[in-house]
């Protein structure tokens, strides 16, 4: 599984918003298992999706 | 021509790409509402909500919308911050009255006080700042506790993180 650290630099640098993903970053740690993974899920998509879009 | 037509692949690539931030963007959302929507399903926070006709009750509902909506009911326009605080803010607040039900009146009014610290925060972000830092050092052991201590960084971000910039 990827870091989020990483997930999130990787977004930021294709055009996300920082301010709400290091929301995110900070609250990882307290969030339910299923919840974790569902909010992983969605960032890795979204960088495959951005990357490929990118070319 | 060349030109133009250069400029319209760019518009078109960097609205295609707008697009799909904000889908993924709305997908968090969804997560943040799986939060709080747990603490809503919590037996005694259920027969408050629906027993009680209470203003504060309502401006989670507001609250609710807003996030949803992206736009505050006076019209601005939130950015994904913004509306991920909104979000954050119903969850404490409910989260406050599940403590209470347990008994846990302190960690209950810290929690209960930390929604109204965000809210504040994310509506008069200067006079509120150091208290939302503290109450959310106070409150270690718990869950609640330490995703409030998380989102008092919020309380470092100017006023624009929450709210869309017109023009």
């Amino acid at each position: 599984m990827d870091d989020i650290n990483t997930l999130i630099e990787g977004l930021v640098a294709l055009g996300e918003d920082r301010d709400e993903l290091e929301l995110w970053e900070s609250i990882y740690p307290s969030l339910e298992a299923e919840e974790k993974s569902a909010l992983i899920e969605n960032l890795q998509e979204e960088l495959r999706e951005l990357s490929e879009q990118k070319g | 021509m060349e030109n133009l037509d250069d400029n319209l692949v760019h518009e078109s690539n960097e609205s295609g790409k707008n697009n799909l931030i904000e889908r993924y963007q709305e997908g968090r959302l969804k997560i943040a509402n799986m939060v709080s929507e747990k603490i809503k399903k919590h037996p005694d926070v259920a027969r408050f909500l629906s027993a009680a006709v209470n203003a504060t009750a309502g401006s989670y509902i507001k609250l609710s919308a807003e996030a949803i909506a992206g736009k505050s009911a006076d019209g601005q326009d939130l950015t994904p911050l913004g509306r991920l605080t909104d979000a954050l803010i119903v969850g404490s607040g409910l989260g406050g009255y599940a403590l209470l039900a347990s008994g846990k009146a302190e960690l209950a009014g810290l929690s209960y006080g930390s929604s109204w610290g965000l809210y504040l925060l994310m509506y008069s972000a200067d006079i509120v700042a150091p208290v939302i830092n503290k109450v959310a050092d106070k409150v270690e052991s718990n869950n609640i506790s330490q995703t409030l201590r998380a989102i008092s960084k919020v309380c470092e971000l100017p006023k624009k993180a929450f709210f869309k910039q017109n023009g």
